[in-house]
Order: structure tokens, then C-alpha cells, then sequence
């Protein structure tokens, strides 16, 4: 061990260059881990404690109502409040009814999707439970809040701005962008005032209108205390005077397990701004001093569980354990093991490009030394311990930069690390993993190779390699290698978690050996190919390439494959992310506007003023009656994908269309394309009676086939009244889901199973809808969209129907009829820049990779320059310029650049399209087609990177080369020799 | 003999030798049945042609490669039988091999090359230190030790090689061309410094070379041809290089000899 550190220590000194850009690269390495993992550290440390605290305000505790089965609960034209407690039940429904599928555990504690939020559908908490809770004698105050959806926005004062998106309610469907109102009937604000004073609970609705905002809401909506705010409902316009703004409890995920944050408003104001009597759907409690808050809130849950109640309890613990739950869920743990992967792998070819080329570049001194004896263990000893000397010096290097980086961000950004930077224990472990592991693994091969230096190389010059005969057998298993993925992904017919498995554990690493296997061709392809292209360009001989990056193909494999790591990933995030996107992203199927009118309707007779308005081409108004009824039968909970009850068969919204005007003709006005049946037979069938034509992933992840029926029970129909509708076609829709999500389509508010086509009469037969509830049309090129809807809106004004029948709250009042107008090209947009933000976020560990990578690069041609001195030295002394031998070493830079771009596109567009493939089957949207999509546009960061680093990699070597004398090339490189 | 400086040679046997190379779909022989001995505490000289053998010969002496049939004796032990392992630990110990390029590792001092054998074999420096220091002060290097390769001549490369190959004491040095990267002038004084050494020491020292100024100054000669051992003669009666040559280019021109035949 003594003769090979003193080697080791030796070499070190001996290349201090070579060492220190190796270590320079594991310490960046080490260092994005450590940013990683200290930042999720911090974020977990703070969001638990802090914002748990919080998110329950100055309460003890939170009893908030269970959802109800999804489906019910919810009223037509009336806000149906689905995320938010309180809202209204449907007819026939026990507010308190036991847990359905999206509700929370029956007395259960609080938790990520049944805290005190209410679950989906709008459960209300019994009266009973509520006086008794107030006649508690532990209890202090108990505050009752009921929670609904509506638009806010300032007041502007321009009358002209009426068509903004606060003016108009919200959408059925939409998570709530905007503030959901809550009624209350605290007499203090729940939680800390930052300005501004609390409301009298008592006001009536008649009188003043106050309100107060959360903090963040304000600050979005840019509102000040004393600002007006114009509140839409579905029944009408109202203005609350903004008298305070309250803290914001940190958000610990969707659905629950969080604080509440809105519009606080009276109750008798909600209930006004509603349109129907208020239902608690959570109560606020604060216990008196010396209370046992755990033993009260034990009680309290034995209490629920006894009679049955899907009421969750929810206190400062509960808080925690559900935030923790769901940062776990956000997937942040995930990005930090997903970093040190990066990192390792990173780390891994760096050090296995330095050792590769040490075992290389020292051939003849390998085989010295193994002829004055030194065993082959000991030979190998010398590469492991060299490969662990650059990790271990990485790795401290790594972690010292890692926390003075930290340090100077917590100094300049405290409210990023409230807790202080620190390197955590985990910190610690990731990086010793990414550098010791990733030094190990890369040492393996160059060890072998050190081994099979043979004594006698010592006795003759230095042997040329001879030409690799393994490069086309390894390019082969590498190609078989790289078919498994796809085949798992497309082919081969196997159950989804099975599916998972293999693709993780046998299609990914056997793609990525694959072109580990095809990289050697590859850089021989390249060299062959595009090296007298290169050598062209710069003025060169075509041969002086002919194996400038063969002739040491370890050398080059390794620098190659780092940076093939960086650029891959980029490419597969891209592409994965792009094509992802593909089937969520309205086709060519949508029309080109979406027109809801609320609450009620259209009469009939107004469909000409539609088609009349400017903008609008006459021939191409489709009217529509749009529902969202239950399925029940066989069909029932079917389909969907991986998690929950996500993308499964238990409501469709069904678009009652003219079929002949929609499908039929030459110019249909909703072209769809047919996996499953034809246009032809879809349209007969469409003609003789009831028939629906569903989205092809749908038919398919559900197992029915063209002629099964879908059962269906219409919201507002007796009970157990089902109407049968046979699929008689499936099509490819891309995009159904924003489209439905985003424009009001969700008539129920919940999730859908599909969104369906039916003939209208059926449709309005069927679920009872009297009128024209939708519109779809086709505009004039250049059309204002604003334009339209304003009149649109005013059609609605003239012709809406004020009075409608809420199911489980009665007759409510509409103040206001509005019309809605959803533009598909907006939808699109909307989508995509909210995908590239996503994309972009994900692309960027893949980027910093690439450029800590490059530095093997720099290893890699200064190795080579070092080793072809004395060539380089004939050169000189034969007539070569110094710029000539400049351009002679940038020409093999741009060559492994070729080979990079070759490799990284090859693996990112295959990790991508394969990643994409199988989120059929992982996805809870499930069974979606996803094309390949290659974003080429957005690649060019990518390739350009690569390619600018591969420059610069060479230029201090060429430049070093250049300048050179002849004689000491000459010197430098006999002596090598 | 010299204190210190090294101890009586072993004897080095050949029987048999026989080593085939492929060269492409060719099979060459580049030892066919070769039996010799050197003699211990001898210098001898292994002349030939190119492609005669006379390497292929050293390297099968060496144990840095095996042969096809027959074995090799160092000092009673017979190559063939040991593992690789074995073998490497063996040379380090009982053979000293002196490079036609030096050889010498460019990261190590002088000092440290010498030591390097010592040191791999897990022993201390320290047990070596009086050896190191004669060995550098009979070889005229002592002030150039703690420098490395690239700042000596190719004579001091040499005199460091030499030492390194001396420094665990081995029952025989074999050298490959000691002089062909040097001139003419210090090519003797290295010839003559193996000389002396063989002398002081009686270690049997086996030189390949092809240059009659080198053979000269062994004992005996070793003469090669077409990977058999064609004659072997003794040194004395010539009196320098030319006449020694002379009798080589008649030794190799002519008919069959006595000693070819036989082997």
C-alpha cells in the first residue's frame, strides 16, 4: 500500500493539471447535490414547522365535513363549491353521509385530501355536531365558515373593462385561481392581521358589504385596504369594501391539511353573493385555557366514529404529518435522489475518463513497473486509489463549496433558509454516495485495463493498439440492448405494474448500456464521416483526422459519454415533456370558440342572434346541451390509470351536438379522426337513436368494446333511472380534458371520465336540459374574442332565465346571466406556457450536468494533446503553423462534439419517447396516446451548449500546443515514448 | 567482492525452449528447442540477427513471457510452475532487469526508481538504505538522486536502471540492449561498469545485444540464429571488437554449425 500511495502521490504531483480539473468536476458535482438536498432540507424543516402552525391560525383544532360519493352533491347552475366545503348537497343526500371514494376516513383525523378543507363534492357538517360542539364546555369559541368559489377582482373603474376574467364566475371544473369565498362568523380574524381591522360577523347582507382578503390573494389581486372588490357569483355582480388583510397560511398541498385563505366575508353576505342559505362545511375551535387539546380531540373523533360521520378532526399534529405526506408527494425527496443520481453518474464518467487516459497515457510505465514487480492486484490497487484520491477530494471540495454557497445565499435570501444553512446528515450521505460510489464503479474498467498490461510492453516501444474487433459485436448487443425499452413500453402485452417494473428495471438500464455498447461505432461513424467534413472546414488534411479520436478510444468514449449524460437528459426531458403535452393539448377536433351561457341557458330561438353576431361565421354554430351525467353498470369505474380515482368511468360529460352539422359533410365542424369504428356507421348509428361516440384511450383503458353501453344516470332524474347509450365509435381527442376543465364543460364540477358526443335531442331528452346551454363556433380570421362574448353576454342578458332550481337548496335567483367565451387557441397557450415553465424547470439539472461535464472534455484533449506531442512536434518541424496545429486540435474537439450530439440525441429521443409511451399505463389520466414529439426549437440550448463547450475545452490545450517550440514537442514527446 | 553491494549469482538454465508467435495466419517460432546455460557469476553476451530469438530468449529468462515447451531455471526454480502472481514476486526478488529505454518512472525521483522493487515488496526503505547508497556511489550518481528522469542524461537513466536492477540483491541481471539508446562512449562505460559489477559481485549478468563493442566485454558468447542456439564461444582470445566480430560474421555466415546440429 506504501509503494502505491507513494506512486499515487507521485503521479498527482507529477500532472497536477489532469488532477485538478478531475477534482474540480466532482466538486461541482458534489456541490448541485448539496444545493439540492440542503434546499429540500430547508423546505421540509420550514413548511412543517412553521406553516403548520399557521395554517391553523389561533385555533386548537379543525373539524371540517367529509366529501360525499362523486356526482352528487353537486347542484346545476349553482356554484357547486367542489373543492370547498358547503357546499350544496343533492337531492336526497344525508349532509353527514358516511366517506365515499374522495372523501376523508369517517371521524378519521385530518389528513392530505380530508383535512379541514372538505373533501370533493361539498360535504356540510350536521347542525347537531355543531351546537354541541358549542355547548362544550372545554370550548372557547367555536367558528363556523362555509367556503364557495367565485371570481374577484379590484373594481375598475373603466367601464369599457367588463369582459376581464374576474367578471365573470368562476369556472365549473377550474382549481380555484381565484380566492373562494368564505363565510365566517368569527368575531376576530382567524389568523394575524397585516392590515386593516376584522368585520362585524353580524352585518347584515343589506348593509355594509365588508371583507377581508389573504395575503397573498391581495397581493396578486394588488389590492389595498379600503379597495373595492367586485365579487361574481353564478347569480351576480357584487362589490365588498376590502377592511382588512390577514395572513396567508402556508399551502400544504391541495385539498387539505392546509389553512383556509380567501375572501372572508359575514355569513349573511356569502349567503347573498350564493344565492342559497349557507352550509357550515367546517368549524374552527378554539378551547379554553387548560384544556386537553389531545384528549379532546380523541374524544371528538370516537365521537364521529361512533355515529358513523365523515367528519375529519384536524389539530397541530395531524397538520404536520399530513404537510410531510404531501411535500413527499410533490415529489421533492424524488428531485434530490434524482440529483444525486445525475450527480453520480456525472462523477462516475469524469473520473473514468481521467483514469481511462491515465492507464493509456502510461502504458509502458505500467508495464515497468509490473516487469520490476509489481503483481496485477497491485497495478489495479493504483487506479482504485487513484479513482478514490479524486473522489475524496471532490467530495470535501464539494461539500466546503456546496456550504459556503449556501452560507452566502441564507445571508442574502434568509427567507429561504429561515432555520439557517446547514449541511444536513442526509447533504453528507448523497454526496459520498455520488463521489465514492461514482470514483468505485468508474475505476472498475481502467483497473482491468491496467491488468492487462503486460511486462514485456516494457521492453519494446510502445505498442500500437491494434484495430478494436469487439466495436461492431458490442455496437450489435448494444442495439438489442437499446430495443428492449421500446418493446416494453409498446409491444409486448403485460399487466401495469408489472409493466413499471420491467421498464425501470430491465428497459432503462439495458437502454442505457445499450449505447454505452454503440458509443465506440458511433465514434468511429463519426470520425469516418464527418471528420473529412470538419477537416474541410478548417483547412486540414482530410487523414490528419482519420483516427484522431480511435486512436485512443477510451479516452474519447469517456469524455464523450459524460457529456452525452448532460445533453441525453436534456433531450428526454424535452421530449418526454413535449410529447406528454401532445395529448393534452386540444386538437384540430375543437372549433375554434366555446361559448357557456349561465346559468340556465338559451332559448332555441336565440340561436340565430348567435349566429349573427360580427365575427361569427353564420354556418358554423353548433348548439349544444351539454350534461354530466353518472355511469353506472358494468362500465362503472373502469379505465382510468395508475392512482386514484383519477380518469376513471364514473361520470362523462356528454355535448348533445346536430350531428349531421357536427360530424357529417365535408367540412365537419368537429373533424374527428376514428380509431375504433368509422364516420360512416357512427353517423348511421348516431341517426337511428341513442349512440355516443367516446375518446379512444378511454374505450380502450376500460376494456369496452364499440356496441357496449354506457349507463348513465342523469344528476337531476329519479333515482335508479339509468338510459343506456352504446359506444357506436372512439376517436382521438386530444386536449378533452382542458377542454372540459377549463371552459365550464364540467357541468357537475368534478373530475370526468370523458368527454362524449350524443345526438342533442337524446341529450336533452335524456338529462333533462331544456335549452341551449353551450354554444361552439367557428370565427372569421382576425375576429375579436372580446368582441364576441361581449355579445354574446349581451344576448345572455336579454334572454337568461333568472330563476332556476338548485337540487338540495330550492329556487335561487340569478341576478345576472352571463355568457362565458373560451377561445381554443387560448387553451392552447395557456397550456403551453405553463408546460414550458414546467419543462424548463426540469431541464435545468440536466444543463448544469452538461457543463460540469465538459470539463472531461478539457481532461480529454489535453490528454491528447500531451500524448501526441512528439507527432505534433514533426508537424511543426515538417512546415505545420502553430494555427494550423490550433486548428488540428479544435477539429478533434468538434469531432467529439459530433459524437456527443449523435449519442445525446439518440438516447434523449428514445428515453423521451419510451418515457412518454409508458405513461399510458403510469399515468392517473391513463391510457393516453402520446405521440413523439422532437421540440426541435427548443433542443438548440441543448445541442449549442455542448457543442460551445467542446470548444472551449479546447482551447487552452490547442493554444498551449501552439505555442510550443518544435524542439520541446519533439523532447517532451520522445521522452513520453 | 564488494560489501554490500550484492552477493554470488545463481544459475540460470534453459532447457528446451520453444516459443511460437502468430503472425497473422502464420505461425513463426521464435525459439525452437533452445537449451543453454549461463554460467553463474558469468558475464554473457546473446548475440543474433534481428528475428533470431536472442530477445524472445531474455524475455522467456525473465519470466515476462512463457514458453511454448521446455523451462527456464533461476536459481533452481523452474518459471514454468509458477503462477503469475508467483512469478511477479519472483522476478522482483531474484531478477534485475536493465531496459534498452531506461524505463525509470518519470514521477519518481532517482532515489525513489531504485527503491521502487524494495518498497513494492512491502519492506521498508530503511533495510535497503546502506545497499542504496553504495549502489549510487559505485555508479557515480550519488549527487543526482533526488532528481527525476527527465533532468538526466541518458548515461545517469542507465546507472539509475542499473541500480534499481541491482537493489534487491537477484540471482541474475538480464539486460536488453543497455546501450542502444546511448553513445558510443558511454555505451562502454556502462559495458564496463556491468563488467566490473559481475566481477565484484560474481552475480551472473546474461546482456542481449547485437553490438560486437558490447559482447567484447562479456565472459562468454551466446550466438543465436533462426531461434536455435547456433555455437557459443568464449571472449579471451579476441582481442577487441573488430576481431570478435569478425569471428561472429563467420560464426553466423557459415554452414551449420556443431551446436546448431546438435540442438
Amino acid at each position: 500500500m506504501k509503494s502505491l500511495i507513494r506512486l499515487l502521490l507521485a503521479d498527482v504531483k507529477h500532472r497536477p493539471a489532469r488532477t485538478a480539473l478531475t477534482s474540480l468536476a466532482v466538486i461541482l458535482s458534489s456541490c448541485v447535490v448539496v444545493w439540492v438536498v440542503s434546499g429540500y432540507d430547508a423546505l421540509m424543516g420550514q413548511s412543517i414547522d412553521e406553516n403548520a402552525a399557521k395554517a391553523l391560525g389561533r385555533f386548537d383544532l379543525v373539524v371540517a365535513a367529509g366529501g360525499g360519493p362523486p356526482g352528487q352533491g353537486i347542484g346545476r347552475g349553482a356554484n357547486a363549491a367542489a373543492k370547498g366545503a358547503g357546499g350544496p348537497a343533492a337531492k336526497g343526500e344525508r349532509p353527514d353521509a358516511p366517506a365515499g371514494k374522495a372523501g376523508g376516513r369517517p371521524g378519521g383525523r385530518g389528513g392530505p385530501g380530508g383535512g379541514p378543507g372538505g373533501g370533493p363534492g361539498g360535504g356540510v357538517l350536521p347542525p347537531p355536531l355543531i351546537a354541541s360542539l358549542r355547548e362544550d364546555a372545554r370550548v372557547a369559541e367555536a367558528n363556523v365558515t362555509s367556503q364557495s368559489r367565485v371570481s374577484v377582482g379590484v373594481v375598475d373603474p373603466d367601464p369599457e373593462r367588463t369582459l376581464l376574467r374576474h367578471d365573470r364566475p368562476p369556472v365549473l371544473g377550474m382549481p380555484p385561481l381565484d380566492p373562494p369565498l368564505i363565510g365566517s362568523d368569527a368575531h376576530e380574524a382567524p389568523y394575524e392581521l397585516e392590515d386593516g381591522r376584522w368585520f362585524d360577523p353580524a352585518l347584515p347582507a343589506d348593509g355594509a358589504r365588508e371583507g377581508v382578503l389573504s395575503a397573498e390573494y391581495a397581493k396578486n389581486l394588488e389590492a389595498k385596504v379600503g379597495a373595492d372588490l367586485e365579487v361574481n357569483s353564478e347569480i351576480g355582480r357584487f362589490v365588498v369594501r376590502l377592511v382588512g388583510i390577514v395572513e396567508q397560511p402556508g399551502g400544504g398541498g391541495r385539498g387539505g391539511g392546509s389553512g383556509q385563505a380567501g375572501l372572508f366575508v359575514p355569513p349573511a353576505l356569502a349567503e347573498a353573493i350564493n344565492g342559497y342559505p349557507t352550509r357550515a362545511g367546517r368549524v374552527n375551535v378554539v378551547l379554553k385555557e387548560g384544556a386537553d387539546v389531545s384528549a379532546f380531540v380523541k374524544e371528538l373523533e370516537e365521537r364521529l366514529k361512533s355515529r358513523n360521520s365523515s367528519a375529519t378532526v384536524t389539530d397541530l399534529q395531524a397538520l404536520k404529518e399530513g404537510m410531510a405526506q404531501v411535500l413527499s408527494q410533490m415529489g421533492t425527496s424524488t428531485l434530490a435522489y434524482s440529483a444525486t443520481g445525475v450527480a453520480l453518474l456525472a462523477a462516475l464518467f469524469i473520473i473514468f475518463t481521467t483514469l481511462s487516459m491515465g492507464v493509456s497515457e502510461r502504458g509502458r510505465e505500467l508495464a515497468v513497473l509490473r516487469a520490476v514487480g509489481l503483481t496485477r492486484g497491485q497495478v489495479a490497487g493504483m487506479v482504485f486509489l487513484e479513482g478514490l484520491f479524486l473522489a475524496l477530494l471532490g467530495w470535501l471540495g464539494g461539500l466546503t463549496a456546496g456550504w459556503g454557497l449556501l452560507r452566502v445565499v441564507a445571508a442574502a435570501k434568509p427567507d429561504l433558509f429561515p432555520q439557517g444553512a446547514a449541511l444536513g446528515f442526509w447533504c453528507v450521505a448523497l454526496t459520498a454516495v455520488a463521489a465514492v460510489g461514482g470514483a468505485l464503479a468508474a475505476s472498475i474498467q481502467p483497473a482491468w485495463r491496467a491488468t492487462r498490461v503486460a511486462p514485456l510492453d516494457a521492453m519494446g516501444p510502445t505498442p500500437v493498439a491494434p484495430p478494436s474487433r469487439w466495436v461492431v459485436p458490442a455496437a450489435a448487443a448494444g442495439l438489442a440492448l437499446i430495443a428492449i425499452n421500446p418493446l416494453i413500453a409498446f409491444v409486448l402485452p403485460m399487466e401495469a405494474t408489472a409493466r413499471a417494473w420491467a421498464y425501470a428495471g430491465l428497459g432503462c438500464p439495458a437502454m442505457a448500456i445499450g449505447f454505452l455498447l454503440l458509443a465506440p461505432l458511433v465514434v468511429q461513424v463519426v470520425e469516418k464521416v464527418a471528420g473529412p467534413a470538419v477537416a474541410t472546414l478548417l483547412g486540414l488534411q482530410p487523414r490528419m483526422l482519420g483516427s484522431i479520436l480511435s486512436a485512443n478510444l477510451w479516452r474519447t468514449l469517456g469524455a464523450t459519454i459524460a457529456l452525452t449524460i448532460g445533453l441525453g437528459l436534456y433531450i428526454s426531458t424535452q421530449t418526454w415533456g413535449y410529447s406528454m403535452l401532445a395529448p393534452f393539448t386540444p386538437g384540430d377536433w375543437a372549433p375554434d370558440m366555446l361559448v357557456g351561457f349561465e346559468p340556465s341557458g338559451l332559448p332555441d330561438d336565440q340561436v340565430p342572434a348567435v349566429k349573427a353576431v360580427p365575427g361569427v361565421i353564420p354556418g358554423r354554430v353548433l348548439a349544444m346541451a351539454v350534461e354530466q351525467p353518472q355511469v353506472v353498470g358494468k362500465a362503472a369505474g373502469t379505465g382510468g390509470g395508475a392512482g386514484g380515482t383519477i380518469g376513471k368511468l364514473d361520470n362523462v360529460v356528454v355535448v348533445g351536438v346536430d350531428v349531421d352539422l357536427a360530424f357529417g359533410g365535408d367540412d365537419p365542424m368537429i373533424p374527428l379522426t376514428y380509431v375504433h369504428g368509422d364516420r360512416d356507421s357512427a353517423l348511421a348509428k348516431l341517426k337511428q337513436g341513442r349512440g355516443i361516440i367516446i375518446p379512444d384511450h378511454v374505450l380502450e383503458s376500460s376494456g369496452l368494446k364499440l356496441g357496449d353501453p354506457l349507463e348513465l344516470v342523469a344528476p337531476d332524474g329519479p333515482p335508479g333511472a339509468t338510459v343506456s347509450y352504446p359506444i357506436v365509435g372512439a376517436v382521438s381527442l386530444p386536449g378533452w380534458h382542458w377542454m372540459t376543465k377549463m371552459t365550464g364543460l364540467r357541468r357537475r364540477a368534478v373530475r370526468t371520465g370523458a368527454l362524449t358526443f350524443a345526438p342533442v335531442a337524446d341529450v336533452r331528452r335524456d338529462f333533462h336540459v331544456d335549452r341551449t346551454n353551450f354554444v361552439w363556433l367557428d370565427a372569421q380570421p382576425g375576429a375579436s374574442a372580446d368582441a364576441i362574448e361581449k355579445a354574446m353576454q349581451a344576448i345572455a342578458e336579454a334572454h337568461g332565465v333568472a330563476a332556476f332550481q338548485a337540487p338540495g337548496v330550492g329556487e335561487v335567483v340569478s341576478k345576472r346571466p352571463y355568457a362565458r367565451l373560451t377561445a381554443t387557441e387560448t387553451v392552447r397557450t395557456g397550456i403551453a406556457s405553463r408546460a414550458d415553465a414546467m419543462i424548463w424547470g426540469m431541464s435545468q439539472i440536466p444543463l448544469v450536468t452538461l457543463l460540469i461535464t465538459s470539463l472531461a472534455v478539457v481532461d480529454a484533449v489535453a490528454s491528447s494533446v500531451r500524448s501526441r506531442r512528439w507527432e505534433l512536434g514533426v508537424l511543426r518541424a515538417v512546415g505545420a503553423t502553430r494555427w494550423g496545429l490550433v486548428r488540428l486540435i479544435l477539429a478533434e474537439s468538434i469531432l467529439i462534439a459530433v459524437v456527443v450530439l449523435a449519442l445525446g440525441f439518440g438516447f434523449g429521443v428514445m428515453a423521451g419517447w419510451c418515457g412518454s409511451g409508458m405513461s399510458r399505463y403510469l399515468s392517473p389520466f391513463g391510457g393516453m396516446n402520446t405521440p413523439l414529439v422532437i421540440p426541435w426549437a427548443r433542443l438548440w440550448l441543448g445541442v449549442g451548449s455542448a457543442l460551445v463547450l467542446c470548444l472551449l475545452a479546447a482551447i487552452q490545450p490547442a493554444v498551449a500546443a501552439g505555442r510550443a517550440e518544435p524542439l520541446s514537442l519533439l523532447k517532451a514527446g520522445r521522452a513520453a515514448a | 567482492m564488494t560489501p554490500g553491494v550484492g552477493s554470488a549469482g545463481g544459475p540460470v538454465r534453459v532447457e528446451g525452449a520453444t516459443k511460437r508467435f502468430r503472425q497473422g495466419t502464420e505461425t513463426v517460432e521464435a525459439l525452437r528447442d533452445a537449451t543453454v546455460e549461463f554460467a553463474p557469476g558469468a558475464f554473457t553476451a546473446v548475440m543474433g540477427a534481428s528475428g533470431s530469438g536472442k530477445s524472445t530468449l531474455l524475455h522467456a529468462t525473465a519470466g515476462l513471457t512463457r514458453l511454448d515447451e521446455g523451462k527456464v531455471l533461476v536459481d533452481g526454480t523452474d518459471l514454468s510452475t509458477l503462477s503469475d502472481r508467483a512469478l511477479t514476486i519472483f522476478r522482483r526478488r531474484r531478477i534485475g532487469l536493465v531496459f534498452q529505454a531506461f524505463n525509470l518512472i518519470p514521477s519518481l525521483t532517482a532515489e525513489q526508481n531504485v527503491t521502487l522493487p524494495v518498497v513494492t515488496d512491502g519492506r521498508d526503505e530503511s533495510s535497503v538504505r546502506d545497499r542504496v547508497d553504495r549502489l549510487f556511489d559505485r555508479l557515480g550518481i550519488a549527487h543526482r538522486r533526488g532528481h527525476r528522469p527527465d533532468a538526466l542524461s541518458g548515461g545517469e537513466q542507465q546507472r539509475v536502471a542499473i541500480a534499481r536492477a541491482l537493489v534487491t540483491d537477484p540471482a541474475v541481471v538480464l539486460a536488453d540492449e543497455p546501450t542502444g539508446s546511448l553513445d558510443s562512449v558511454t555505451g562502454q562505460a556502462i559495458c564496463r561498469l556491468l563488467k566490473e559489477l559481475c566481477a565484484e559481485t560474481g552475480r551472473t549478468v546474461v546482456v542481449v545485444t547485437h553490438e560486437p563493442a558490447v559482447a567484447v566485454w562479456a565472459d562468454r558468447v551466446v550466438v543465436l540464429r533462426d531461434g536455435r542456439i547456433l555455437t557459443e564461444f568464449p571472449t579471451e582470445s579476441f582481442s577487441d571488437a573488430h576481431a570478435l566480430a569478425a569471428h561472429y560474421q563467420d560464426v553466423v555466415a557459415g554452414p551449420v554449425a556443431a551446436g546448431e546440429a546438435a540442438s
